[in-house]
């Protein structure tokens, strides 16, 4: 090779190296410091303190709607910010997780408790939220350390779906039925329940990512899509809908993701839409459903009460609300969980409930980041996953609320009431902190090859 | 407080809540929107952000020409067809030939259903595991590969058990100065041994390196090493390349930005130990927000 040749191809595809030539960069004076300075993540201090605000005066001001003063609202008025900034600290001391992503997930978690408190019949609701969502957080440093320590994610596809289809199956055995739904386990008669499915959301995606990293072709993906399938069905089975079309939504687009094949993933669209119709025709349930979504005012007072209700307190909150505490939220069935945005629409506002949304497209947006930025295929298809999931839960659930969709029995990610859904949502979160961790450790190893370069001047 | 009282106070309360929630939007908003610059400007600055090293064609003709050089990322596809990740146009490299994938060993190189992967030497093999330096055959076209983080030379492999949850060793650029490195001094001298050569300390290092490639630029070019056999053996961290004469301040500073359009946007790096970062001054802005203007 002589001088300098430039090979490029045909089709654009620049053959010259990246490494002999320096892009343009600021010169004169500008030292490493100031580039690294330029560099540095973006202060996230306001934000805290503004969450921390929020959690402080909205609980105090529920502490104050009763005479005396509510103990255990004041309690909380002074823990959960104090928790909101330790648990800010101390994972970004540990691991340099996305900050961001981090204090607006315990903001969104402080609003359910705040909505909880206030609007719950029983004190003890709130209560076992917050002790939920300490699990939440503990489960939540468990999945950044699960993430950052896995390496040979491959050998665990197979147990992990046996895993995960016992696992599922299990409410057959030990479960009951709660609300038409049979996928409950009694752990202790009466006081704790588990909900398999909702653990299952974070092992589906992650078995998902692991058979569809690298790009397989089709026949290796059909492990991974009967092992979805099979989920499906069984949740189908236990008549939780709403859980079926989540797990076959993020599955289908996991697969397009992964593989960017439209033929299949259309033909997928396709198989589940014409199970949908087949379901409309076979099960009852289902006509139901579509029928008090299509006219709920038919039958206000009895199968169509919670749309109609849900509308009539939107409705009543207007831009600002009615104000903490001065909403009847109770009028709505289930106001504590498939509900509960409806109630803090009333309560709260519009304005409120519009950026209660726009927090979850914002961490819907940086958990895509963190995917599009992974250094894996399975970590990127993993973060994807996760927010995709989160994504179209909220979807789900706000568009039930609003009547926008029929109604599917999936909870509002981290508000609503339950707790193996905010530990088993914490928990994805956590896995999603992991991957944002590594990104970042890379990119701190690619600013220090910057500086190395910088100084011999390459 | 009174039921009056508590309605005043709940009333007014709900414009403050709806003000601290468009605040917190706002301000999260605006925080995404630098990290969204700030990743921008590292890739600007740094173009190779995210890639593993190169494949240098040895060999070839057509559009596979002798010194064409292809980014090589953390994992993907070697192929003539558009979707591969590294793209090789060559007549006998078929649309997806190979999956590639940055291990703490190497690049393992696996051939895809019949595609012909030879080793260095021309024996046709299944799977390959390359060193920074070695050369193997996609097709008829000889490539050697690059490597940002070379561990070792090439021939100098040892397999390693790894368990499910085995934190990888840690290959850095500069092992002895790496930002990471906080208590794997142990593990690094253990792999000086293993690799028989001291590991350099940053000003020795630096110092060497600084000259290494100063003597580069002042070599003319018709003496300059073409195959990557030839180079000198690495340091640990250095790369093996062939080097091109720095272009002066001037020049570079009138040429225009390199075209980058045929690189893949998958950016990832190589694989390296996941550590905490001594340096909490990155993740942890002391001051003010960071001005990206000023720099």
């Amino acid at each position: 090779m002589k001088g300098r040749d430039r090979y490029s191809s045909a089709d654009g595809f620049d053959a010259e190296t990246l490494f002999d030539e320096a892009p343009a960069r600021p010169r004169g004076g500008r030292s490493i410091e100031n580039m690294r300075r330029a560099l540095m993540r973006s202060n996230t201090r306001l934000l805290l303190s503004a969450v921390m605000l929020f959690q402080f005066t909205a609980m105090l001001l529920v502490s104050l709607q009763e005479n005396p003063v509510d103990m255990q609202a004041l309690i909380l008025a002074v823990c959960l910010p104090a928790v909101t900034w330790l648990v800010t600290m101390l994972f970004g001391k540990i691991w340099p997780v996305d900050r961001a992503i981090l204090i607006l997930a315990l903001l969104l978690c402080s609003v359910g408790i705040i909505t909880l408190s206030d609007i719950a019949r029983a004190k003890i609701t709130a209560l076992t939220q917050a002790i939920y969502a300490a699990i939440g957080i503990a489960a939540m440093a468990v999945g950044i350390a699960f993430i950052r320590s896995v390496r040979q994610w491959k050998k665990w596809i197979l147990p992990g779906m046996v895993l995960c289809l016992g696992a599922l199956a299990s409410p057959w055995v030990l479960g009951e039925v709660q609300n038409g739904a049979r996928n409950w386990i009694t752990i202790i008669p009466d006081q704790l329940t588990l909900q398999p499915s909702e653990f299952i959301k974070p092992a589906l995606i992650l078995i998902l990512a692991a058979s569809l990293a690298g790009r397989p072709r089709f026949v290796k993906c059909l492990p991974a899509i009967f092992f979805a399938a099979a989920c499906c069905g069984i949740l189908l089975i236990q008549r939780d809908l709403g859980a079926v079309l989540l797990y076959f939504l993020t599955t289908l687009l996991i697969y397009f993701a992964a593989t960017s094949n439209w033929l299949i993933t259309l033909g997928g669209l396709g198989v589940g839409v014409a199970g949908s119709i087949v379901a409309y025709k076979a099960l009852p349930y289902v006509q139901q459903r579509i029928a008090i979504w299509q006219n709920p005012w038919s039958d206000p007072t009895d199968s169509g009460v919670q749309i109609v209700q849900a509308l009539i307190a939107i409705g009543s909150g207007g831009l600002f609300g009615m104000g903490l505490g001065l909403g009847r939220p109770r009028n709505i069935p289930l106001y504590h969980s498939d509900f509960i945005f409806a109630a803090i629409a009333e309560e709260f506002g519009l304005i409120f409930s519009i950026c209660l949304l726009a927090i979850y497209v914002l961490i819907i947006m940086r958990g895509m980041v963190v995917a599009m930025n992974a250094r894996t295929s399975f970590h990127s298809l993993t973060a994807f996953g996760i927010v995709t999931m989160l994504g179209l839960q909220t979807m789900l659930i706000v568009g039930g609320n609003t009547k926008l969709i029929p109604l599917t029995g999936v909870t509002l990610p981290l508000i609503s009431s339950g707790g193996s859904s905010l530990v088993s949502t914490f928990l994805s979160f956590g896995i999603l902190l992991g991957i944002s961790s590594m990104n970042a450790e890379d990119e701190a190893r690619d600013i220090d090859r910057l500086e190395l370069r910088e100084e011999v001047d390459l | 407080m009174s039921d009056g009282l508590y309605e005043i106070l709940a009333l007014a309360a709900r414009y403050f809540f709806a003000g601290l929630f468009l605040l917190i939007v706002f301000r999260a908003w605006r925080v995404t929107v630098r990290d969204s610059r700030r990743a921008r400007k590292l890739r600007r600055w740094a173009p190779q952000t995210g890639l593993s090293g190169e494949l240098v064609v040895l060999e070839g003709d057509g559009r596979a020409r002798r010194g064409m050089r292809y980014p090589v990322i953390r994992e993907g596809t070697l192929g003539s067809g558009r979707a591969a990740d590294i793209r090789v146009r060559h007549a006998s490299v078929r649309s997806r030939h190979a999956r590639f994938e940055l291990t703490e060993e190497g690049l393992a190189l696996t051939a895809v259903s019949e595609a012909k992967l030879r080793d260095g030497e021309g024996k046709r093999v299944r799977k390959l595991l390359l060193r920074d330096g070695d050369n193997f055959y996609a097709g008829s076209v000889l490539l050697s590969l690059v490597l940002i983080d070379a561990s070792g030379r090439a021939g100098d492999y040892e397999g390693q058990d790894g368990g499910l949850f085995d934190a990888p060793r840690v290959e850095t650029a500069r092992p002895a100065q790496a930002a990471f490195a906080d208590s794997q001094d142990a593990a690094f001298e253990e792999d000086a041994e293993r690799w028989g050569r001291p590991i350099p300390t940053r000003e020795e290092r630096d110092g060497g390196l600084f000259e290494r490639a100063q003597r580069e630029a002042r070599r003319p070019a018709s003496v300059r090493r073409e195959r990557a056999g030839d180079l000198p053996d690495a340091v640990p961290g250095e790369t093996l390349r062939p080097q091109r004469p720095a272009p002066a301040r001037a020049e570079r500073e009138n040429s225009p930005r390199p075209r980058r359009e045929g690189v893949s946007r998958k950016r990832r790096a190589a694989p390296q130990g996941r550590k905490r970062a001594d340096d909490e001054a990155f993740f942890f802005d002391t001051g003010d927000d960071a001005d990206e203007d000023n720099f």
